[in-house]
């Protein structure tokens, strides 16, 4: 790139202000106040823009700077610049209200956009910062020995940054962990939902434990009454086993009874015997005892008939076997018998002790159990309480009868009971193998699935991508800072004739030079050589980084610390470039020396 | 001797089966099985073979109760089953308590036991799982040990893979049995042919599960068994990868995807697996675009078009051809070639100008 003319038309100090320039070296010369630093600030301007700052800042920026004191609305300019053989006109207006640019072909005709970076395609990628750094060299405003060092060394860095200066990095790398992230994104919503499940699921598996639990507590609730019921129904067993052998008795006594009417007992003894309500089997031979006696008395009282006596023995016996064998038989039947009495509505007053039997009603008035809860215990209840509500008929029934139909129900309802229980383990079971089939359930959904797993691939990929870039990026660095040294060591060694064997461009862009096989930091150097070195680096960058399009470099003041020797190879070093050099001094010595060659 | 064998039923899995059919699924599996069993008593079925699976977990009571009703509709039929690896028979399994039907014999034992059925002439093999995971060959042993007690022999099993009873296919050949009815492999196979048959899910069970599904039909004779697949299933889980070209964009995806839904239809469900190369401006994103409801996933493995070598060539001293080298001879489809795919579209987005 070439420029070949600037128009100043209102630019800080400059009203219709023309230069033309040519290709090779040109030296604006100009004393202080000429506005040499205008005419670089106005080529930046042109062609990277001139941006008007925003707020407090806005006083001081190159805008204001050199925004014309007269006609503020005429703030622009005109630059023509030959680039590719192709000759363009660049117009801008700066000023606030009417900022615009237009690029045209002068070849063609072509209008040239540069809001949609037709110019940057020009300048190579060239961006006013690295134009700054590089092509720019500008007056180096720091005082000596305090931050300039600083100053090219950000300089440098910047080069390193962008490394080849074809691909952004940086964008690269950020548009990579954007990736990264939006993916990042994308797995947390499916663990989310994922949680979600497992949350639903454990919200059921909950309810199933409440339920479990509950059926725990009616299970054991249940086996209690079971056992209650046992204990009841064993009781009652009891009472009607009592009631059995007081019926026995009695149906005994009644044979008795009969057998001794039958053999003409008399009636006092008879009486005797009614008597005693509760006789013992000891007592049964006592009197048999006496019957015997009697017979005996009979028999000594008859006496006359001795063969008859013996026989008469005999029949008393057989007689005696006989109402035993009645007796039994007796006691065997009364059941039937009652039951077809009870039937018939007949009534026998000597029972109602039995149902007064504190025993049979404890199990009813037992406030363990709850009324409501059992539906089993109306068909047990009801019954039962009937005797109480209605005493009358309760004197009518017969007590073995009652008693065994008590345990009937009894025995009903312990196994209602018992048939609950196994209704409320089998309910168990049942919730059981839900709650463990939801736990399975649970875990699965803490696996990751399919999409999740190839996102987890991807992440890995974009991980590896980022690491490699990094990676390549490193040997970027180390592979231009090898150029950079050997293209730095170059330059200064033509411009210095060959002071120093070699410069170092280290990591940490430290820079030193090898000067007779010693190694010398460049800060230690003296302040000419120092910028000859950077001299050196920055021109060296330039060759490397934009190697597309030859960018014209400017110097405003940037020899002053030369000496006449080093001035003279330097420029001379410069005017063999194939790229233009736009040099501004208040000094001679550089158009002179330009002059001679 | 007829038969049908079926395996894999899964009762009460809920398969992945997106927004319209995942709701309706579970049920559909109840259904497939009964129309199974009302097949069965059609044709008058001597027996109805069900070689483990038949719950996708534990089963409930309830649950029970309802297949065992469905079994007790088979006038003819007897069934034979066994538990597999998922409905395998835990210490609070209902399956140890449970009293079936008289027509139904479970071999839920945990050593082999066979079920004879004089009128057919037949031994049924078999035995059920009694934890998650059996790794012992088991069959073998029973493989080498039938009787010839009755005319036909058949042997139900569950398993085949590392951790499910490993299979050896020499010994099944080698075996007395007439047929060997298998499950646990979901999908449809045979392992010897017209001999040893995977049965495969009666209805696909996980999206994975592509291809049909259904039972198998078979008959043993004096002159041999006779089987084949019948394809039953209600709904399909079809893959399908697209090569797309430059010029393929994300409607025009779209577009063919509900064409080839239309003509293999409706009922189905798909998984769509988009290779080859795209043009690296255009993004196929499933969230982006709206998929027909019966397109569970799409994959977008396609990559940019890029000539990597060519872009090394013309790239050798930046950034660009150094970070293709360190990808040198990384192989296809691998997580390097992912990463080198990823980093090349980024840096040519971030390319200056």
């Amino acid at each position: 790139m070439v420029i070949k003319e600037l128009y100043l038309k209102h630019f800080g100090k400059f009203t219709d202000a023309r230069f033309e320039l040519s290709e090779g070296i040109q030296v604006f010369y100009g004393e202080n106040e000429y506005g040499k630093s205008t005419v670089y600030a106005f080529i930046k301007a042109m062609l990277f823009g001139l941006e008007r700052g925003r707020g407090r800042a806005a006083q001081k920026d190159e805008f204001s700077r050199y925004e014309p004191w007269e006609n503020p609305n005429y703030y622009a300019g005109m630059m023509r610049f030959c680039c590719g053989k192709r000759t363009f006109r660049l117009e801008r207006e700066f000023d606030r209200y009417g900022k615009r640019a237009t690029l045209i072909c002068e070849d063609d005709g072509e209008e040239l956009s540069v809001e949609d970076g037709d110019l940057d395609m020009l300048l190579g990628g060239m961006t006013a910062a690295s134009f700054e750094n590089a092509a720019g060299i500008g007056q180096l405003t720091a005082q000596p020995g305090q931050g300039l060092a600083a100053e090219l060394k950000n300089c440098a860095a910047n080069y390193y940054e962008t490394g080849s200066g074809e691909v952004d990095f940086h964008g690269t790398m950020e548009c990579l962990k954007e990736k990264k992230k939006a993916i990042g994104q994308k797995m947390k919503t499916i663990r989310q939902e994922q949680e979600q499940e497992a949350e639903r699921l454990r919200i059921q598996q909950q309810y199933v434990k409440e339920e479990l639990q509950k059926l725990e507590r009616e299970l054991q609730e249940s086996r209690r009454k079971e056992k209650e019921q046992w204990e009841i129904q064993r009781k009652q067993k009891i009472q009607m086993e009592q009631e059995q052998m007081e019926q026995e008795r009695e149906t005994q006594r009644k044979q008795r009874e009969q057998m001794e009417q039958r053999k003409g007992i008399p009636r006092k003894q008879q009486e005797r015997i009614e008597q005693q309500r509760n006789y013992e089997s000891g007592q049964q031979a006592e009197v048999w005892k006496r019957i015997f006696r009697m017979l005996l008395g009979v028999f000594l009282v008859g006496g006359v008939i001795g063969s008859l006596v013996v026989l008469l023995a005999h029949i008393s016996l057989v007689l005696f076997l006989v109402c035993w064998c009645v007796f039994f038989l007796g006691s065997c039947l009364s059941v039937s018998i009652i039951r077809g009495m009870r039937r018939g509505g007949k009534t026998q007053s000597w029972n109602k002790t039995s149902y007064d039997n504190p025993e049979t009603q404890s199990p009813q008035e037992n406030p363990a159990q709850p009324l409501q809860e059992n539906p089993t215990q109306s068909v047990w209840q009801n019954p039962a309480r009937s005797p109480q509500e209605n005493p009358a008929q309760l004197t009518q029934e017969n007590p073995v009868q009652i008693a065994q139909e008590k345990l009937q129900e009894i025995q009903e309802r312990v196994q209602r009971t018992a048939w609950l229980s196994e209704q409320v383990q089998s309910s168990m079971q049942d919730k059981q193998i839900q709650f463990r089939n939801l736990q399975e359930q649970i875990e699965e959904q803490t696996q990751p699935g399919d999409v999740y797993r190839r996102l987890t691939e991807k992440q890995k990929a974009l991980d590896l991508a980022m690491e490699r870039l990094s990676q390549a990026a490193r040997q970027m660095t180390q592979a231009f800072g090898a150029r950079l040294n050997r293209e730095t060591s170059r330059i200064l060694s033509e411009i210095t004739d060959g002071a120093c064997e070699r410069v170092l461009v280290e990591d940490n862009l430290e820079l030193s030079v090898i000067r007779e096989g010693r190694k010398i930091s460049v800060e230690r150097l003296s302040r000419g050589m120092m910028e000859q070195v950077y001299f050196a680096l920055r021109m060296a960058a330039l060759n490397l980084l934009y190697t597309e399009e030859e960018m014209p470099v400017i110097f405003d003041d940037a020899f002053v610390y030369y000496d006449e020797k080093r001035l003279k190879s330097t420029l001379k070093w410069l005017s063999e470039q194939q790229r233009q050099v736009i040099i501004f001094s208040c000094q001679m010595r550089e158009k002179e020396i330009v002059k001679q060659f | 001797m007829r038969f049908i064998h079926i395996a894999d039923v899964h009762l009460g899995a809920q398969p992945d089966a997106g927004s319209v059919y995942s709701a309706q699924r579970p049920q559909e599996l109840w259904e497939a099985f009964s129309e199974v069993i009302a097949l069965c008593e059609r044709e008058k079925m001597d027996l109805l073979l069900i070689a483990g699976d038949l719950f996708h977990r534990q089963p409930l009571l309830r649950e029970l109760k309802e297949v065992n009703y469905l079994f007790s509709t088979l006038s003819v039929t007897k069934v034979v089953l066994i538990a597999g690896n998922h409905d395998y028979i835990r210490k609070d399994s209902y399956y140890r308590t449970f009293s079936w039907n008289r027509n139904v014999y479970p071999l839920f034992g945990r050593e082999p036991q066979k079920v004879f059925f004089r009128e057919l002439d037949t031994a049924v093999y078999g035995f059920s799982y009694y934890e998650r995971e059996i790794r012992e060959p088991l069959y073998d042993e029973v493989c080498t040990a039938v009787e010839n007690d009755m005319r036909y022999r058949i042997l139900l099993a569950h398993g085949g893979d590392e951790k499910h009873i490993p299979i050896r296919r020499e010994i099944l050949e080698r075996s007395e049995f007439d047929y060997i009815a298998m499950g646990h492999i979901h999908k449809p196979q045979e392992v010897i042919a017209g001999r040893a048959l995977y049965a495969g899910a009666l209805e696909p069970i996980d999206k994975n599960d592509v291809g049909p599904h259904g039972y198998v039909r078979g008959g043993i004779t004096s002159h041999g068994v006779r089987t084949e697949f019948v394809p039953f299933a209600k709904r399909e889980y079809i893959h399908l990868v697209l090569k797309v070209n430059r010029s393929m964009t994300a409607g025009a995806l779209l577009n063919w995807m509900r064409q080839v839904v239309e003509q293999r239809g409706t009922q189905n469900l798909y998984k769509f697996i988009l290779r080859g190369f795209r043009d690296p401006d255009i993004t196929f994103d499933a969230e982006q675009m709206y998929l027909p409801e019966n397109v569970l996933e799409l994959v977008d493995e396609t990559e940019a078009a890029y000539d990597f070598s060519n872009i090394l060539e013309n790239n050798r001293d930046n950034l660009i051809g150094k970070y293709i080298e360190t990808f040198a001879d990384c192989e296809e489809g691998s997580l390097e070639h992912q990463a080198l795919q990823e980093g090349v579209l980024a840096l040519m987005k971030n390319r200056m100008e």
